[in-house]
């Protein structure tokens, strides 16, 4: 049996994201702008994939991960502690805790706070972002999108109002 | 005129009523659910799985916007905080013989 799919153009809707993040998040994907100061220094401390530093707690702006994908392409995750952020800088497709952050995530010293999809406007947590919270016991979190700036919480359900 | 709230159970509602409410409720420790405040409207998802629980990597835990790894069923849609009306804007459908739904892609909050 297949399955019936269909789909609505998207551009009979108007994204109605802020059209100056738009803007600027478009300029900064396509090198027009560079990151502004702050975030510059804050991609400085997580260079390269799968490095990550701790801030103080509440520093990190959940826009601040979709101006650092929309520079570099990849995905950025922001972890939380009681006295501290983490920013993890992930790749292209993915973000991977394992080590230390595995560690504290499981023990809940962290919780996941919110992580960057790289090219849709409306970001869309995957399976896999969803089972994440699974195994963390985590209710919810939140994805931001690099392109329209647009963040949305994603919930594992554990009951709907029918 | 419709509040955040109103808008997002509306939404949700109309997306578990796309895929199907029996399919949803056999589902249910897969379901999951996105939403989010546009402005001018709730942007609203209901996704379902129906594959095995994946099995990270010993020690890892992974976030993934792959395409593979998008919810296997899923409904997205929009609701006009002004017009009440519901947009669907992507709907991936279970087997017809999981679901019984109406084929409209566009509706009213109030139906």
């Amino acid at each position: 049996m297949g399955r019936n799919k269909i789909i609505v153009d998207t551009d009979s809707i108007v994204i109605e994201s802020s059209k100056s993040q738009r803007i600027s998040l478009a300029n900064i994907r396509n090198g027009k702008h560079g990151l502004n100061a702050r975030r510059k220094n804050l991609l400085n401390k997580v260079k390269n994939t799968d490095a990550w530093e701790s801030f103080a707690r509440e520093s990190i702006e959940l826009i601040d991960l979709a101006y650092l994908t929309a520079s570099t392409g990849h995905e950025f995750a922001l972890l939380r502690g009681k006295r501290e952020d983490i920013l993890f800088h992930g790749d292209s497709i993915k973000c991977e805790f394992k080590g230390v952050l595995f560690q504290r995530l499981i023990k809940k010293e962290l919780s996941l706070v919110c992580h960057s999809h790289a090219g849709e406007e409306i970001p869309q947590a995957s399976e896999g972002d969803f089972d994440a919270l699974r195994i963390l016991n985590q209710k919810s979190s939140m994805v931001i999108s690099a392109m329209t700036g647009m963040c949305r919480e994603y919930s594992i359900e554990d009951g709907f109002e029918w | 005129m419709l509040t955040y709230a109103e808008a997002k159970k509306i939404g949700i509602r109309a997306c578990v009523e796309k895929l199907g409410r029996k399919f949803v409720e056999k589902h249910k420790g897969s379901s999951c659910t996105s939403y989010g405040d546009c402005g001018t409207y709730a942007s609203c998802f209901v996704g379902v799985s129906d594959r095995p629980r994946r099995k990270f990597p010993a020690g890892v835990i992974q976030l993934s916007s792959e395409k593979k790894d998008k919810l296997p069923y899923r409904v997205e849609c929009v609701v006009n905080y002004k017009t009440e009306r519901i947009h669907f804007l992507e709907c991936v459908l279970p087997p017809a013989d999981s679901v019984c739904d109406s084929e409209s892609l566009t509706g009213s909050a109030k139906v």
